[in-house]
């Protein structure tokens, strides 16, 4: 890789300038420009799994069926699921914000393999189009993004594609994981220790070790059940002598840990953007770095919780009980060192700010509805409930979208050079809370009244609720189509963004907007710290 | 969460609910006011300096020590529900129930009595015994009222138990996703008083047989004791209480070596006659497996015991007219009243929990 040249007098040319062409795009190995095709493919798949949800919640509006049949609705809850998790938001923030400003952050001009980096992209890309064939090939599959077995061993419909695009993400997941750690301990900036680096990173490093570790139990796993299902290699099926129950363990092994995979890179995206917008150095910076790895090593021991009713013993849903309550405690230090770094700083609420607040609020829900399920016999009530439901879209769309919105609009103007209109971008987040409160808050009720979740149909007495989440979901869909519309126009109409629109103190606004090809325009400025601001709010 | 729970553990699970949600509710609205009375002190146009505090050890170690002590309280809390939810009262009856796709059935194995609905009585502990047909699917047995669930898999028992302090309708729902008619695995509980159980219990014990024209008829010798004109379906009986041991063609291949065949005339301990298997029929073998069955009534034994004669190879042995006076007397036939009430509730029952014990 060439060197970057510190004794040019003309401008470097910016990422998205320097080579022209669809194909300069489709082989690139900057690392910014595949976050770019990440993105793309992302926003594709968040509308198109949103919309899908928005389909079925429309038949929720009354009780009995309204204009899909039980199979249909189950198809598209399960199509929801699998895009929505698989192609979001496991892979989310990491490929698009980790991929574009991980090495920024860390003073470095690319990933450490870059072309490793592309193939990620790919993987993604297949495993994408398969979950797509799927849909076309037989009407897509019907057991829930969780392909518990017996059912999908057992099922008509068709679960080979999906299972095949999942174990192929499983790839890209590994891969980039891979490149992140390699890249944070090979080409962090010599200048810059461990505890100086910015907390995204941390939590992208702590994603990475679990994305390693965790990711390939599920992509085994999976292959296991298309053994089973096409061989007759009996592994789960008890009508085979196999046990349901280990496919449970090994899905939730896997799984469990990928929920801090979705969620851990979006709070290191909170310890960047709280400090900025309030001119304040993180408080409690050890703290919130060693919780991130608390979470992700605490995180990979309470799998279990998902399976309070599934016939395990009874001592492992005790340990796992435990364990799971264990691990609230490292999520609720990082939010009491947010919050802590807001006090004596001089806040300002621009849009990344107001979703970041809003991510707070969202995500405390989330996370004290959290305990609730945690607890024995609370679980054993609420579990497979719409309660479940709106507690994990709390922690994941409440948690990691949002932040993934926020993100967006922080790091928009670094990376297109444009300006979007702050007005509507306000405008939406406003929208979005009250939207999104009401598309879920009733479902925490209908659950602890018992609505079970996964039901194309319901009792006359859920009715109210269901009612409320359905037009609710309408002023969410309004409030993103606003955000994104307002993003979108901004690449066309927008104002040129300054170098340094928000007043940061990490390396990316130290260098030209857009970034040029090799990041920096000389060797990059760590003088200041990550989080290091003048207490004088004039300067 | 409905108000008025109806058993010592929804009422559990409902405190627990109110305890941890409350201090979640308090939680939040702390952070939120936290949050908003900083956004609102401190921002930027009001304030000219900052103070780039880094951190605050004392303050961090509260904040972990505090939580901490929170969530393995609130641990402890869901745990002693669950150990609630998990010790089933020695004195519970059982109910067996199966789950298939789409459907549960109910299964009463101390009455031997199958059901499409679910009936228990109020104040009595219910044990639900939980199992799936091994080619079947997941399910979930769930009992919002009774905050109770528990998972239905294919070839293994779990369990779950209750007890309800009120009568009344309850929702059963399919919990675990199992396929196309999931939402519609929906069945309902009815908790009824003893009085309304026995008597549900006592139908359904008659459905166990076909129903029976009623026939003014005592005596034996009475031509609609034969096989052909009695209106019972012996064979339904012989297949529920006596195939497992003597087989379903009366060969004894259910228990070999210690069922006896009723295709062989050799070794009857009593003779292939009517009279003689209705004798067995009443007090059993001692000193073997076979027991007695008291609480069939006297028309399902002559029906039962011509029906095992019809295993015979040869022509069994007919009966004299002293063998069915010597009947009449020794069980006291001729005064045993019209068939309308061949059995009260009471001697069911009774019967029922002899042979509830005579079997345990």
């Amino acid at each position: 890789m060439a060197g970057i040249s510190t004794t040019l007098s003309a401008p470097l040319p910016n990422y998205l300038e320097a080579k022209p062409g669809i194909l300069s795009w489709v082989t690139t190995t900057d690392h910014k420009r595949i976050a770019l095709l990440y993105l793309g493919g992302m926003s594709f798949f968040f509308f198109f799994a949103m919309s899908l949800a928005v389909t079925f919640r429309l038949e929720l509006l009354f009780p009995g069926m309204q204009f899909l049949s039980h199979d249909i609705y189950n198809r598209l809850l399960t199509l929801h699921g699998v895009v929505m998790i698989f192609l979001f938001i496991i892979p989310g923030i990491p490929a698009v914000f980790g991929n574009f400003f991980l090495p920024i952050l860390i003073g470095a001009h690319d990933v450490a393999f870059p072309r490793l980096n592309l193939l990620s992209w790919y993987c993604y890309m297949a495993g994408a189009a398969l979950a797509v064939v799927s849909i076309l090939s037989g009407g897509g599959p019907d057991t829930g993004w969780t392909f518990y077995v017996p059912y999908s061993v057992k099922t008509g419909q068709n679960v080979f594609w999906p299972i095949l695009a999942a174990f192929i993400l499983g790839w890209s997941s590994i891969l980039t994981g891979l490149n992140f750690v390699t890249t944070v301990h090979r080409l962090r900036d010599k200048a810059m220790g461990w505890f100086q680096m910015p907390l995204f990173v941390w939590s992208l490093y702590a994603t990475g070790w679990v994305q390693i570790i965790a990711t390939p139990v599920v992509g085994i796993t999976l292959v296991m059940v298309l053994l089973e299902r096409f061989f007759g290699i009996p592994i789960f099926d008890p009508a085979r002598g196999g046990d349901p129950l280990l496919y449970e363990h090994l899905f939730w092994i896997y799984s469990h840990p990928a929920v801090y995979i979705m969620i851990l890179p979006a709070m290191g995206v909170v310890s960047e953007i709280i400090p900025t917008f309030s001119r304040k150095h993180i408080f409690g910076y050890k703290f919130i770095a060693y919780s991130s790895v608390a979470i992700a090593a605490i995180g990979s021991l309470v799998w279990a919780h998902h399976m309070f009713t599934s016939g395990m013993s009874d001592i492992a849903r005790i340990v796992f009980s435990f364990l799971t309550f264990l691990v609230a405690v490292p999520s609720a230090v990082k939010v009491f060192n947010w919050i802590a770094t807001m006090y004596k700083g001089a806040i300002r609420l621009d849009p990344p700010m107001i979703w970041a607040l809003m991510f707070i609020v969202l995500f405390s829900i989330g996370g004290l509805t959290g305990m609730i399920v945690a607890s024995l016999s609370l679980d054993v009530h609420l579990h497979d409930t719409s309660f479940v439901v709106a507690h994990f879209h709390y922690t994941m769309f409440g948690g990691t979208a949002v932040i993934f919105i926020a993100a967006l609009h922080y790091w928009w103007p670094k990376m297109f050079g444009r300006m979007y209109r702050v007005r509507p971008a306000k405008q939406a987040v406003w929208l979005f809370f009250i939207g999104f409160n009401m598309t879920y808050m009733p479902l925490f009720i209908a659950g602890a009244f018992g609505m079970p979740r996964r039901y194309a149909d319901y009792l006359p007495e859920y009715t109210v609720f269901h009612q409320l989440s359905t037009i609710g979901s309408w002023v969410m869909v309004a409030a993103l189509l606003l955000a994104f519309y307002n993003l979108v126009h901004s690449l066309f109409r927008g104002e040129r963004a300054p170098e340094d629109p928000w007043g940061g103190a990490t390396l990316e606004w130290r260098t030209p907007t857009p970034p040029p090809v090799l990041n920096f325009t000389g060797a990059p400025d760590l003088s200041r710290g990550p989080y290091e601001y003048p207490e004088d709010v004039a300067q | 969460m409905p108000i008025a729970s109806p058993s010592e553990i929804s009422r559990e699970v409902d405190r627990a609910f109110f305890l941890v949600g409350g201090a979640g509710v308090l939680l939040l609205l702390g952070i939120t006011a936290t949050m908003i009375f900083f956004v609102l002190k401190y921002r930027r146009d009001r304030v000219t300096r900052t103070s780039q505090v880094e951190g605050h050890l004392l303050l961090e170690i509260t904040w972990i020590v505090i939580p901490t002590i929170i969530v393995i309280w609130f641990f402890f809390v869901g745990y002693r529900g669950f150990g609630m939810m998990r010790a089933v009262p020695e004195d519970a009856m059982e109910v067996r129930v199966t789950g298939r796709q789409w459907s549960w059935s109910f299964y009463y194995p101390e009455e031997k009595v199958s059901a499409a609905e679910m009936v228990v009585p109020v104040n009595m502990p219910v044990k639900v015994s939980l199992t799936a047909p091994p080619d079947d699917v997941l399910h979930s047995f769930y009992i919002p009222d009774f905050r109770v669930k528990e998972d239905v898999i294919p070839g293994r028992d779990t369990y779950l138990w209750f007890a309800s302090e009120r009568t009344g309708v309850f929702n059963i729902f399919c919990a675990e996703f199992c396929g196309k008619d999931h939402a519609k695995m929906i069945t309902r509980l009815r908790v009824v008083s003893e009085d309304e159980y026995r008597h549900w219990l006592r139908s359904m014990i008659m459905k166990r047989f076909k129903p029976l024209e009623y026939q003014a008829v005592t005596d034996p010798r009475h031509p609609a004791f034969g096989p052909e004109d009695l209106n019972i379906d012996a064979k339904t009986i012989y297949a529920t209480y006596c195939a497992s041991c003597h087989g379903v063609n009366g060969d004894g291949s259910g228990l070999p070596g210690l069922a006896r065949s009723f295709v062989t005339a050799q070794d009857w301990k009593h003779s292939p006659k009517v009279t003689d298997i209705y004798r067995t029929l009443m007090e059993g073998i001692a000193g073997t497996q076979m027991r007695a069955y008291p609480d069939f009534t006297p028309w399902e034994r002559v029906a039962l015991a011509h029906y095992v004669r019809s295993f015979h190879a040869t022509p069994p042995p007919a009966d004299t007219e002293e063998d069915y006076n010597a009947l009449v007397a020794a069980y006291e036939l001729d005064k045993i009243q019209g068939p309308g009430d061949r059995i009260s509730i009471e001697a069911a029952m009774e019967a029922l929990l002899r042979e509830a014990e005579a079997d345990p």
